[in-house]
């Protein structure tokens, strides 16, 4: 095993990814391979009607390097298609196609960090090595989630 | 002894430990436990201990099966009985305090209706640490997460969530 997948595998089994699990916040769809895992993040049906984004993660080099993620169809293995990506005024910015269908425009993710050293002010999401798989999933699951706290 | 297990938040971060332990042992002994663990820095005699979203702490001479607490429920450790949160919104201060296992998001849903925002003016606030880093509060955090002891207290503002434009 690759040091970056024992290491997702401890991350993976840690309380904080299973207190997302108990909770239904997200969940592993696939982890056979731990470089390419694919996870899925719970999210309100006025942002994505399925309830849910599956995320085929690519973990190259974690976790000094941050993880990057794409929306993922899991009936065809494939990328999730532009149409069915997550859609409103919360999400528009983080899961936008048109950008790049290969990665998530976040501060925690490897690909769009890449010129963005402005979002170094916000240090809660600008990944970090000491950062786990678990802060990239919080910060999914709050983009999908914008009025959570009426539930 | 049946053996469950517990997540364990503290003043140490919102990611919570994992702590196993008999559903026969008294709060008292899970409190040693928690101490023992290093989750909580104060001796296990000045600490209290909440189930998640309960008002006040767990009886120490009580087991852990009658209080309730069960397989994998969310508990919370801290030296300060209760946490007086200050949110900030438009130059007005309102303060309440609430127990240390309380979740975010109730403290948000009392910060909205105590502002008397509605209508869109509620929708998609969050709650931000005044001071640097001005961390935003996950909304199924607790939020004695945020308060160090010996503070027992905390400021917020109310305010739009972060967005990350190109």
């Amino acid at each position: 095993m690759k040091p970056n997948e024992s290491l997702l595998k401890a991350h993976l089994e840690s309380a904080a990814f299973l207190a997302g699990v108990d909770c239904g916040k997200w969940g592993v769809h696939s982890a056979t391979d731990l470089t390419f895992p694919v996870i899925w993040v719970r999210g309100d049906k006025q942002v994505i009607q399925a309830g849910r984004v599956y995320l085929r993660f690519d973990t190259t080099g974690y976790s000094q390097q941050a993880p990057t993620a794409c929306p993922w169809d899991v009936t065809t293995n494939a990328k999730l298609a532009p149409g069915l990506w997550p859609k409103g005024a919360s999400v528009a910015s983080v899961f936008n196609p048109a950008w790049n269908d290969n990665a998530l425009y976040a501060p925690c993710d490897r690909v769009a960090m890449q010129g963005h050293d402005d979002w170094k002010r916000y240090p809660q999401w600008w990944w970090q090595p000491s950062f786990t798989i678990v802060l990239y999933l919080e910060f999914v699951h709050v983009c999908l989630n914008p009025a959570d706290y009426e539930n | 002894m049946n053996e469950i297990e517990l997540y364990v938040h503290s003043p140490k971060g919102t990611e919570p430990a994992m702590v196993r332990i008999g559903t026969e042992a008294s709060v008292e002994d899970l409190l040693k436990k928690i101490h023992e663990a290093g989750i909580c820095d104060a001796r296990s005699e000045e600490l209290h201990i909440f189930a998640e979203d309960a008002e006040e702490p767990l009886n120490r001479g009580h087991s852990i099966e009658h209080c309730g607490v069960k397989h994998r429920h969310h508990v919370h450790c801290h030296k300060c009985h209760r946490i007086q949160v200050a949110v900030l919104y438009n130059g007005v201060e309102k303060s309440h305090s609430f127990a240390p296992s309380t979740k975010v998001k109730r403290v948000l849903k009392w910060a909205v209706n105590e502002f008397g925002l509605k209508g869109a003016d509620a929708e998609n606030k969050v709650l931000r640490l005044a001071e640097p880093p001005e961390t935003e509060l996950p909304n199924e955090a607790h939020i004695g997460s945020f308060a160090q002891p010996p503070k027992c207290g905390l400021k917020v503002c109310l305010v739009p969530p972060i967005r990350f434009q190109g």
